[in-house]
């Protein structure tokens, strides 16, 4: 098998054109992307300019006044009913939002403007506000109810998002989502530590359903453009892997090279192996070095610990593994058929639709959802949101479900590979 | 030691090799001659259990091939027509590649690639990229490769095609060495009669899929034992010339060289007087006549109508 890989990496290696193309273009286009569409991303916020109409239709007060006088008769010790008033006094959702908005970082990218409701549609028809947040009457106390209480439905805030400024009005509405999702898990997590005896089933079942896997509020820094396509332009690059090792092995059959082999007495399947071993080694390198690259001539993921380096080798490991089922099932069918075409079709093609649906050119948040969805099951964008999150500080567990997705597709495609290559000429 | 019994082989309608019987005895050379097409490349890569026939067996020392190819690999050595190796590897990359998947390693890989790179006599460019070889010296690291693990029997497929004098000559010599000082088995396919001649004990030739004829050289010539062939060649083509003298009572085939023709007789037909007459009438300058014995070119002619190299 270790002859297979060395042979693999030297015939490589010694391809200079295409091995410019898997490790030279990726930067290439890194930095071309990467300073192209700097706007897009958290990053670098100072070309985030959000024109916000709030309509508040709550009053705040009220609200809160409603609320105490509902704890207070309540059934509850007197110090527990103080609590609650006070911490719907702190919480106040609407309050909370509002002193969010006044914080210096938010200020400077989003401007807010009061607004009644007919103002704030036509100023949105206007096109002088990107989108128009609405308040609802009664959010404070059906928040607080729901909130603090458990009681009624809560409430909802709702975003109008303009067509003309789809960016900043998407990126205005994940703001809002994401707000009230940390309310949401702040509340749950307040829930849990004050009433011991709620069970652990119950706390993660309030976790999930009301997170949904989208948190992305953490204490790192939002991944910079950079950062983005660096990832991004490897994880694609590493697609073209999988067609080169395939383009690979049909020189080998019509050379006879192949047959060469067979005649070794070499069990076939122990080829089809070496070339998903290959492939996988292959990936593996590619990513490392477009990683060291960005990381030194870049500096993009500067100031990273080690810990996160070594989450990013797993990932990439795992990936590269994934890939190397892709490099056998495009080889097999290579071999199966005889012709070249397959690997031309996903080097020439199918890349680029993977890379467009896994996020590789455009966060798939900024396409219709449709992209994202399908994106989830590429590989490429299986690993593009799992390296994003673990850039983003999030835990083992949020990432594990991507990974396993990845080994999943790498089983699916090896396992598909050996049904077409037992179907091959008999021999 | 091999045999093949009414091998087979048809590829959807079309019939590549049809009822082959072939056998080759230990330590000998056996030519499979043929013109392009004649399915010598097919015959050999069932032969060298490479393609499954579509009926009939090949056995190795009476077991069959098709039956359990491995009863034959490890003792194979093939040498296809088309350079079979990595020319973005070294000649050393290459042979240290196939070495270690025929299960060689260590001293005794090392001690292999240096014997074979000595018998091809590429010692000293062993750690050039195959892509910078000339055409001769890729085709003898094609054979060094199938010379690695030290193989009972060689299968060569046209291994000159393509290169220069200089090269087939080593070639030839290498293979006739192998044969007769090493006693290794050979089977060598080609269209060249003049190699199949020099190197091979017995002969098969092939045509439109089926073995026409076989046995030794002599035996062969000797299907046209009676006939010898008059070779006339001359300053240019003369086309009346040509219809002339295959007119002449007694001439069996008339066939049009590149300058002048050649004519098959019955011997002692005494044909030269009327040829240089009929020259005569035509002005044709005749530069050269010789009469021959008999050879497989011939034979084929005779068997098929046809040269070898049409």
């Amino acid at each position: 098998m270790l002859s297979f890989l060395k042979k693999d990496v030297l015939v490589l290696v010694r391809d200079r054109t295409e091995l410019l193309i898997l490790l030279l273009m990726p930067i290439i286009l890194t930095v071309i992307l990467g300073f192209a569409l700097k706007g897009m991303f958290g990053g670098e916020q100072s070309g985030l300019d959000i024109e916000v109409a709030i309509v508040n239709q709550d009053n705040t007060e009220i609200g809160l006044e409603d609320f105490s006088r509902k704890v207070s008769n309540l059934s509850l010790p007197e110090d527990a009913k103080n609590q609650l008033i006070e911490t719907a006094e702190i919480a106040a959702p609407f309050k909370v939002l509002e002193e969010f908005f006044e914080s210096k970082e938010i200020s400077e990218a989003i401007k807010v403007h009061d607004m009644k409701a007919a103002e704030a549609t036509e100023a949105l028809e206007a096109e002088e506000v990107d989108a128009v947040l609405t308040v609802p009457s009664g959010f404070t106390y059906q928040a607080l109810m729901k909130m603090l209480l458990d009681q009624g439905e809560g409430s909802e805030l709702l975003v109008e998002e303009g067509s003309h400024a789809l960016l900043s009005a998407s990126i205005f509405h994940d703001i809002v989502t994401s707000y009230v999702d940390t309310m949401n898990i702040e509340t749950a997590i307040a829930e849990a530590t004050e009433n011991l005896n709620l069970s652990t089933e119950r706390a993660s079942k309030v976790n999930q359903t009301e997170l949904g896997g989208k948190l992305t509020a953490t204490d790192e820094e939002a991944i910079s453009s950079m950062e983005y396509y660096a990832i991004g332009m490897a994880v694609m690059f590493a697609l073209y892997v999988a067609s080169t090792i395939a383009g690979k092995a049909y020189v080998e059959t019509y050379q006879h090279v192949f047959d060469r082999i067979l005649l070794s007495g070499k069990h076939p399947i122990l080829y089809l192996s070496g070339k998903a071993i290959s492939t996988s080694t292959l990936v593996f390198l590619q990513v490392v070095i477009l990683f060291a690259m960005a990381r030194f001539i870049l500096q993009a993921f500067s100031e990273k610990p080690l810990s996160f380096w070594i989450g990013m080798l797993v990932i990439t490991l795992l990936f590269a593994i994934c890939i190397g089922g892709f490099g056998a099932l495009l080889t097999a069918i290579t071999l199966r058929f005889k012709s070249n075409a397959l690997p031309a079709i996903f080097s020439g093609g199918i890349v680029s639709i993977f890379a467009l649906l896994g996020g590789s050119f455009v966060p798939t948040a900024n396409l219709p959802e449709v992209f994202g969805i399908l994106g989830n099951w590429t590989p490429n964008g299986i690993m593009l949101s799992a390296l994003q999150q673990w850039s983003q500080g999030l835990s083992v567990a949020f990432i594990t479900p991507l990974v396993v997705r990845l080994l999943i597709i790498a089983v699916i495609t090896f396992g598909m590979s050996l049904l077409v290559f037992s179907k091959r000429r008999a021999t | 030691m091999l045999e093949t019994t009414n091998l087979k082989k048809t590829f959807k309608k079309d019939i590549a090799v049809n009822d082959v019987n072939l056998y080759l005895d230990k330590g000998e050379s056996v030519g499979l001659l043929g013109p392009n097409g004649a399915g010598k490349s097919t015959t050999i890569s069932m032969i060298s259990s490479l393609i499954k026939p579509t009926a009939g067996d090949v056995t190795w020392q009476g077991k069959s091939i098709v039956k359990d190819p491995s009863v034959i690999r490890l003792q194979l050595g093939v040498v296809p027509q088309e350079i079979a190796l990595y020319k973005e590897l070294t000649a050393n990359e290459n042979l240290k590649f196939f070495g270690r998947i025929y299960g060689l390693k260590g001293n005794l890989l090392n001690e292999r690639i240096a014997h074979v790179l000595d018998i091809v006599g590429l010692t000293e460019r062993k750690d050039e990229l195959v892509k910078n070889y000339s055409g001769g010296m890729q085709r003898r690291i094609n054979i060094a490769v199938a010379l690695l693990h030290e193989p009972e029997i060689i299968i060569m497929d046209e291994p000159t095609v393509g290169i220069d004098p200089q090269s087939r000559n080593y070639i030839l010599e290498m293979v006739q060495k192998l044969n007769r000082e090493n006693g290794m088995t050979v089977l060598y396919t080609s269209h060249y009669m003049e190699e199949v001649e020099r190197l091979c004990d017995r002969i098969y030739i092939m045509d439109h899929g089926k073995v026409i004829a076989s046995g030794t050289k002599q035996e062969l010539t000797g299907i046209l034992s009676n006939e010898e062939t008059i070779v006339l060649e001359l300053d240019r083509q003369y086309p009346q010339l040509l219809l002339q003298l295959a007119n002449i009572e007694n001439v069996l085939r008339i066939i049009e060289t590149e300058k002048g023709v050649k004519l098959i007789a019955p011997k002692k037909s005494r044909l030269l007087g009327k040829v240089f007459q009929m020259a005569e009438q035509h002005h044709a300058q005749i530069v050269s006549v010789n009469v021959q014995v008999p050879t497989l070119e011939d034979v084929f002619l005779h068997l098929t109508g046809r040269k070898l190299r049409d």
